[in-house]
């Protein structure tokens, strides 16, 4: 690690003085070239002069290659400096410990053949032969062909081997069936099929006649709370509800439950709206048929009549209910009324005559 | 907005508190007894039937059960189930309608200021 550092800042400086050479070198060519430019714009001299000009010049280029030529080689030098392949410096090392002793790796592990296999076949062959090591690589050489050819046959799609298929049905022919069922029952008799042409045209046979059919026992399960969650899990499962207010509104809307601007109180109330007022206020039809025309009940039931009449919240409906009730009421103390007088009793009642 | 307090646990009912189901029982027996009610009110409550037929009328209201009797009903919070201080038209204790109303919530509910 600490090397490595050092590495890079060697590289680095290495760069950087790489560089300084390069600035060095492209600053000699840049000044001579501009010197260069520099005296051809200048007045035209003596031939003379030129050429030594030019002389120098070329002399002065061969230096500067030979610089930079230089240069580059020492460049090339500082890269290949050797530094120590180990380091110098004195760090702590770890503990060298003997390793444990691994066991002897199998030279030949089957990755075709499980290794329950693999112990079978050391068995067999230990106990059966002589050649254990012959037998057991036999057996094993058959089970690998059996591996492999099974691999393929898995890997390729199925094609029926029509010689195999020949040699199987030959094979099961000549298999012979032992007869080792118990012949308790003689074989049914065998009718011929029937040709039926109209199902209903027979008399009926009759042979359920006296059948009792037990009752299908559905057995009560005891679990009332969970059928009920049952059912409801149903429910929710076909129904969708709304997933958010504005479905519901939707919904609602839909169903005709939201209220209409401007407001009615009365919406809804459709069939109310059709029945006239005169079935609401005059309900002394219903009392005609029943109700004597004196007495007690008739006052009584005048009330019960006025009362209604004024009454805007029950339905016609509702009121003849009421009255009927009460006429029923009365019909069932119809005793107690005649005993105490409120009603005239009709049996005893003779026909009106001049004399009384 | 719902009044029901555990949503996630195991519960019984769904209402705030058990005094909020009886109430709901009673308006429910209410609804149901009211004609038998009425009617025996009427027979009851009354000087022009005879006397035999007012007692007849008293012994069948007093057999109507007690929680089908209108006094018992109580209105309470819907949301709370405050027995005092309710605001009628929303059926909220004024605790909750102040809430409510001041985080906009109740149509055409303004802060008073004259």
């Amino acid at each position: 690690m600490a090397t490595s550092i050092r590495n890079t800042k060697m590289l680095l400086r290495r760069a950087f003085s790489v560089k300084r050479n390069e600035t060095l070198a492209r600053n000699l060519c840049f000044t001579r070239t501009l010197n260069a430019n520099e005296d051809q714009d200048d007045s035209k001299k003596v031939v003379a002069e030129k050429k030594n000009k030019a002389e120098l010049r070329e002399a002065k280029q061969k230096e500067a290659k030979a610089k930079l030529n230089m240069l580059l080689e020492s460049m090339s030098k500082t890269t290949s400096k050797a530094f120590p392949s180990e380091s110098t410096l004195s760090l702590a090392t770890p503990k060298i410990r003997a390793k444990p002793a691994k066991p002897v790796k199998r030279t030949a592990v089957n990755t075709k053949i499980e290794p329950e296999m693999l112990q079978a076949v050391e068995d067999v062959s230990n106990m059966l032969s002589k050649e254990k090591e012959a037998s057991k690589n036999s057996l094993i050489a058959k089970l690998e062909a059996v591996a492999d050819e099974s691999e393929r046959a898995r890997l390729e799609p199925f094609k029926p081997n029509k010689q195999k298929t020949e040699d199987l049905n030959s094979l099961l022919n000549t298999l012979k069936v032992d007869g080792k069922k118990p012949k308790n029952k003689p074989p049914a008799p065998k009718l011929a099929p029937v040709k039926v042409e109209d199902i209903y045209g027979a008399q009926p046979s009759g042979i359920f006649s006296k059948a009792h059919f037990k009752e299908e026992s559905s057995a009560v399960s005891g679990l009332a709370t969970w059928d009920m969650l049952y059912e409801r899990e149903l429910e929710l499962a076909v129904t969708h509800p709304p997933a958010n207010g504005f479905q519901q509104m939707i919904r609602w809307t839909k169903q005709g439950k939201v209220w209409q601007f401007p407001i009615d109180n009365e919406q809804g109330l459709d069939e109310e709206a059709q029945v006239g007022f005169h079935e609401h206020v005059f309900l002394e039809p219903h009392l005609k048929p029943w109700c004597p025309r004196r007495g007690p009940v008739r006052h009584f039931m005048e009330l019960v009549v006025v009362g209604l009449s004024k009454n805007p919240y029950l339905t016609v409906a509702q009121k003849k209910e009421h009255i009927n009730w009460f006429r029923d009421f009365f019909e069932a103390k119809r005793s107690i009324l005649i005993d105490t007088g409120a009603i005239p009793d009709i049996t005893t009642k003779s026909s009106p005559s001049i004399s009384t | 907005m719902t009044n029901a307090i555990k949503l996630n646990q195991p519960v019984r009912n769904n209402w705030t508190d058990w005094r909020m189901m009886k109430d709901n029982r009673r308006r429910k027996l209410l609804v149901q007894y009211a004609p038998e009610r009425v009617r025996a009110k009427a027979l009851k409550k009354n000087d022009v039937l005879p006397p035999e037929i007012t007692e007849i009328g008293a012994k069948m209201l007093a057999d109507i059960p007690r929680d089908a009797s209108l006094t018992r009903v109580r209105n309470r919070c819907a949301i709370t189930s405050r027995p005092r201080g309710i605001v009628t038209r929303w059926r909220l204790s004024r605790i909750v309608w102040r809430s409510l109303a001041d985080y906009n919530k109740l149509s055409g509910v303004q802060r008073a200021m004259w």
